[in-house]
């Protein structure tokens, strides 16, 4: 038998049909990922607002700085800010003044205006500009916090920085290690040149307030946090990646109806399975070893494009990928085309005719119209999306979720997805085995 | 040795096999019989191990084609009646394929496989795809396969219908050969003069039943070619004038059966100069007649 398990498997994985789908599949999901990183980049805010505030009883003055991503201050800039706009002098800098008891609002990004042609802006008390991936540098503004009344008394910080995982910081851990910069005095914002690792794209800046007076004032510390624009790509890149592999994980388990039709469901039909049953191999042998031929290619094409799809993804976006994310992705297309492969055989051996129609209809079902999700939304059941291995597909490598929020749960994607794996071929080859023809 | 014991076999209700037994022993042809429908192929198929019988077993060389099929399967060799392949392979290719079940890969595959092609006389065909081949070509092909392991036991299922007369004689040469190898040959087909000249024994399948088994030699016997003729009022004498030609049988008072190497114009001049008046003269019997008597069906 092993030869010719061999042979199975070498069949299937360079079936021409197979490499061509495999090759044409790939191409359309890379093409897909190239244009989702390109409209995303262009929405990327790399214009900043820097803030300072000086806070007195009477007043709130605040001084914005205008800058480009190359860190230039941008002269004659309209910025709209406490609903309203403003215009930055020759250097780049506007001013506020709010009487003390009015509010005032804002927002970011917001909008930024250059001789009429509108970007949008981050506003905040820091801001990174000048990203140089190559050196590995950026430029930090950062404006001063002022606090004068009857209580305190505050006019410089030391400045700190850090740099953090966003998924760290999602989950509110804050750096336990700061850099210290350089201390930044009066009512100004002050320009720091800092490294920047590539790998943790949240920039944290403390502030420490100076006591200059004695130690009755209490210490003030202020931390802000800003994603650096070049490394929030990283991000685009793993939308981009997941949107390319949705269309190849919707349409790569047509390739496992093509090998199940090959490889044991035309051969049912039109009686050649006859003549290789009668070698001297049992009915279970004969189904597996077919099965694993098929498995083969499913899992070669899987893992290729796990690979080549994150890494082409990332050399068009100019960043780079990890290995989390290719075995997320391998693990997952596993579950979406084996759990199809599976049940595809398990249609095999109870049909002899009627193979491919009764196939199309699951694959309609299952994949194209996933009617689970549906049925999800319609009787307002989240967990029913756990259902199918493309729904699992689609929570794993999107945090896709139809507007129903719930965090994912993988143990349960691990069960379902051994379950679709597993469970229809064990039943097609018990029902196989017992059938009394091949 | 192919062993077939008490197997039936149902189709949903319908009964195709009604407890069948016979055997097949080494170094002898056996000729199975019957019409179509009689249940010659799912008798064959039960013993190449691709049908499960309903009940009964089947062994070869004594391993159990169902409990123990990889050890029967290796001894045997099938030439379905219409064989099915994967028909986009090329005859080789799919030769090398099947040759893996045997745990038979690579070169020596390759090799084997040009050495059973030029005994089948394939060879040319070697490279063309399977759906290209003929009717004959396609069994020329299973045979080659069903040789891969030099079994000791062949299961033919109507070889010989549809072949060109060169196939006819190939297929035929290569059961005599294999009998003299000791070998067990299971021979089928709906016409027993088909048989005539391979088989040393002939079981007639009727209707999924066993109805004979019997020699070759016995059945060439019985089934005898003789000359009915009917005299009107015939004397003593006549018995003693018609066992000349051969052995004869009174059927009644007018009417007497030669059997024997005769032509009936010979004895019909004969008789009438001699002064009988001859009512009737024919022909009877045969293989056909005789096949047709045995399972019960009206000879037109
Ligand atoms: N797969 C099947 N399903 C139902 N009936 C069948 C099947 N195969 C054969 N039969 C029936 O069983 C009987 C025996 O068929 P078969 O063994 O092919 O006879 P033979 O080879 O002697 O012509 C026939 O009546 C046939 O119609
Ligand atoms: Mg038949």
């Amino acid at each position: 038998m092993s030869y010719a398990m061999e042979y199975d498997i070498r069949r299937s994985i360079t079936k021409p049909l197979v490499i061509i789908l495999l090759v044409g599949l790939i191409l359309a999901g890379i093409g897909v990922a190239y244009l989702e990183g390109q409209v995303s980049l262009s929405q990327i805010t790399k214009y900043s607002v820097v803030l300072s505030y000086n806070v007195t009883s009477n007043q709130t003055e605040i001084l914005g700085l205008a800058l480009n991503p190359q860190g230039n201050p941008i002269k004659d800039a309209k910025i709209f800010i406490n609903n309203g706009w403003v215009e930055t002098n020759s250097s780049g800098y506007f001013l506020l003044a709010i009487p003390s008891g009015k509010s005032y609002s804002i927002m970011s990004p917001t909008t930024l205006q250059i001789s009429g042609i509108n970007y949008t802006a981050s506003v905040s008390s820091i801001g990174v500009v000048n990203v140089n991936l190559k050196n590995k540098s950026a430029v930090l503004y950062v404006g001063s916090y002022l606090i004068k009344n009857n209580f305190n008394n505050i006019t410089s910080y030391k400045v700190y920085y850090s740099q953090e995982s966003l998924e760290n910081l999602m989950r509110g851990i804050l750096p336990k290690n700061y850099t210290y910069i350089g201390n930044i005095y009066g009512f100004s914002t002050a320009k720091f040149s800092i490294p920047i690792n590539l790998s943790e794209p949240d920039i944290i800046v403390l502030l420490q307030s100076i006591n200059i007076s004695s130690n009755k004032v209490p210490e003030f510390n202020f931390t802000y946090s800003t994603v650096l624009p070049q490394l929030e790509v990283s991000n685009i890149r793993d939308t981009a990646v997941s949107t390319a592999s949705y269309i190849f994980a919707e349409f790569f388990p047509l390739v496992g109806l093509f090998l199940t039709n090959e490889f044991i469901a035309s051969l049912r039909s039109n009686g050649a399975i006859e003549f290789i049953a009668s070698r001297p191999i049992t009915k279970k042998q004969l189904i597996i070893s077919r099965y694993i031929g098929g498995l083969f290619a499913l899992i070669m094409g899987s893992l290729i494009t796990s690979i080549l799809m994150p890494i082409t993804v990332s050399y068009i976006l100019n960043t780079s990928t990890s290995l989390a994310t290719i075995g997320k992705m391998f693990g997952m297309l596993l579950v979406d085309t084996i759990g199809f492969y599976s049940l595809l055989y398990l249609v095999a051996v109870l049909v002899r005719k009627n193979f491919i129609a009764i196939s199309i209809v699951l694959y309609l079902i299952l994949y194209l119209f996933n009617i689970m999700n549906i049925v999800a939304i319609i009787a307002d059941m989240p967990k029913l999306m756990y259902g199918t291995p493309y729904g699992l597909y689609e929570i794993v490598m999107g945090g896709f979720n139809f507007g129903f929020s719930f965090a994912i749960n993988y143990i349960l994607v691990t069960i379902i997805g051994i379950i679709w794996i597993a469970l229809p071929i064990i039943l097609a080859i018990i029902i196989y085995d017992k059938n009394d023809s091949p | 040795m192919i062993e077939v014991k008490n197997v039936s076999k149902k189709y949903k209700d319908f009964k195709a096999l009604d407890n069948i037994s016979f055997n097949v022993n080494n170094g002898e042809v056996v000729g199975f019989v019957g019409i179509n429908g009689a249940g010659k192929t799912t008798t064959i198929k039960i013993s190449a191990g691709v049908l499960k019988p309903t009940t009964g077993s089947v062994e070869i060389d004594g391993f159990d084609i169902s409990k123990n099929k990889v050890e029967a399967s290796k001894r045997i060799g099938w030439v379905p009646e219409s064989p099915v392949f994967e028909e986009n392979f090329k005859a080789i290719d799919y030769f090398k394929y099947l040759a893996g079940y045997y745990k038979i890969g690579g070169k020596e595959a390759e090799e084997l496989g040009i050495k059973l092609f030029e005994e089948t006389g394939i060879i040319n065909a070697k490279n063309k795809k399977l759906k290209e081949f003929s009717q004959g070509m396609k069994k020329r092909f299973a045979l080659a396969v069903s040789m891969i392991a030099n079994p000791s036991n062949y299961l033919f299922d109507e070889v010989l219908n549809g072949l060109d007369p060169q196939g006819i004689v190939f297929f035929r040469e290569f059961a005599n050969r294999a009998k003299k190898e000791n070998k067990a040959v299971l021979f089928s087909s709906h016409i027993l003069s088909e048989v005539q000249n391979i088989a040393d024994r002939v079981i007639i399948i009727h209707k999924g039943k066993i109805l004979a088994i019997k020699n070759m030699d016995e059945v060439v016997k019985e089934s005898k070619k003789a000359i009915r003729i009917a005299i009107n009022n015939p004397d003593v004498n006549i018995l003693n004038i018609l066992s000349k030609f051969g052995e004869v049988n009174k059927i009644n008072d007018d009417v007497f059966e030669i059997k024997g190497e005769v032509s009936s114009e010979y004895i019909n001049e004969l008789l009438v100069k001699a002064g009988y008046k001859v009512s009737k003269i024919e022909q009877v019997g045969g293989l056909e007649e005789y096949f047709l008597n045995l399972i019960g069906e009206k000879v037109e």
